[in-house]
């Protein structure tokens, strides 16, 4: 829907990988992998306590070893900057 | 730099990591301007009447209410459409036409600094009261607003990449970096053909 592809399925898809580090197909199974993720980061989340020791294996040495509660900060801007995406793709598509 | 600064990396605490993401996300907002001529960033985008400099006013005005007023510390200065026949006419989501671009962005960068200062000042349990919240949402605390104000400038820096998108073709701030323009347009030819298989049309 927009000049770099961006689409709201692909969205959904992309927040899913970032949680879980998956890929996927369906509609229903990318939607499904999604909501499993929010269920897994939640009771991740309350059992390890936002001061727990984190490793991000993709992020440059000097910055890798965070904390819970620096990716829960993180995936809130993230997650809330792509419904941001999402909303205005979706304003598009039902305006056409 | 402070000599501080790489102890205060390895080891940030939750006020320095939600306002390191604020400031991220304001940025991204801001950016999104860069470059764009008056008309560009005042016209509306969207059929709901997004707008470039609409989305900074709107932003400057709910940071400078919710760490203003909402804690009790009210803004010093006279902000002209921060009043109830203003906000039903919908004036804080668009740039009138004798608000200049330079006004509305730098009281955004005032209310940075003085949210910022209100922040670190009064802590994350302070008290907060929003009058327009439903009555079993507060009094809350500066941290609840904070939390929710990342969310929101986040949510809003969203928008105006979509919005900017859609005026000149520039992507996100990684677009340049992920690949040039033959990668971006194979890139959407694979999404589309990927799309094509489930057209109901």
């Amino acid at each position: 829907m927009t000049p770099s592809g961006t689409n709201l399925l692909g969205l959904v898809k992309h927040v899913a990988s970032v949680e879980l580090g998956y890929l996927g197909e369906s509609r229903e199974w990318l939607l499904c992998v999604y909501r499993q993720s929010w269920a897994h980061a939640d009771k991740s989340v309350r059992s390890l306590g936002l001061e727990a020791p984190a490793t991000v294996s993709w992020w440059s040495v000097a910055d890798r070893r965070t904390t819970v509660g620096h990716l829960v900060v993180r995936m809130v801007a993230e997650t809330a900057h792509h419904a941001g995406h999402a909303e205005r793709v979706r304003e598009a598509i039902v305006a056409r | 730099m402070t000599s501080s600064d790489a102890t205060d990396h390895a080891h940030p605490t939750m006020i320095d990591l939600l306002l390191r993401y604020l400031q991220r996300e304001r940025q991204n907002l801001v950016g999104a301007l860069d470059g764009l001529s008056d008309y560009d960033v005042r016209r509306p985008m969207t059929p709901s009447g997004t707008s470039l400099l609409g989305l900074i006013k709107h932003v400057a005005t709910v940071e400078l209410g919710y760490f203003g007023m909402c804690v009790g510390r009210p803004y010093p200065e006279p902000i002209a459409w921060d009043n109830e026949p203003a906000f039903e006419a919908g004036e804080d989501m668009y740039a009138l036409a004798d608000e200049s671009r330079e006004m509305l962005l730098d009281l955004y960068r005032k209310s940075w600094a003085f949210s910022d200062h209100n922040i670190r000042e009064l802590g994350l349990d302070a008290r907060a009261d929003v009058p327009w919240w439903p009555e079993d949402r507060t009094p809350t605390t500066l941290g609840y607003l904070l939390v929710h104000m990342l969310s929101e400038t986040a949510h809003h820096a969203g928008h105006a990449d979509i919005v900017r998108e859609s005026i000149d073709g520039r992507g996100g701030g990684d677009h340049d970096d992920v690949g040039d323009e033959e990668h971006w347009t194979a890139f959407v030819a694979k999404i589309q053909a990927a799309a094509d298989a489930h057209r109901s049309d």
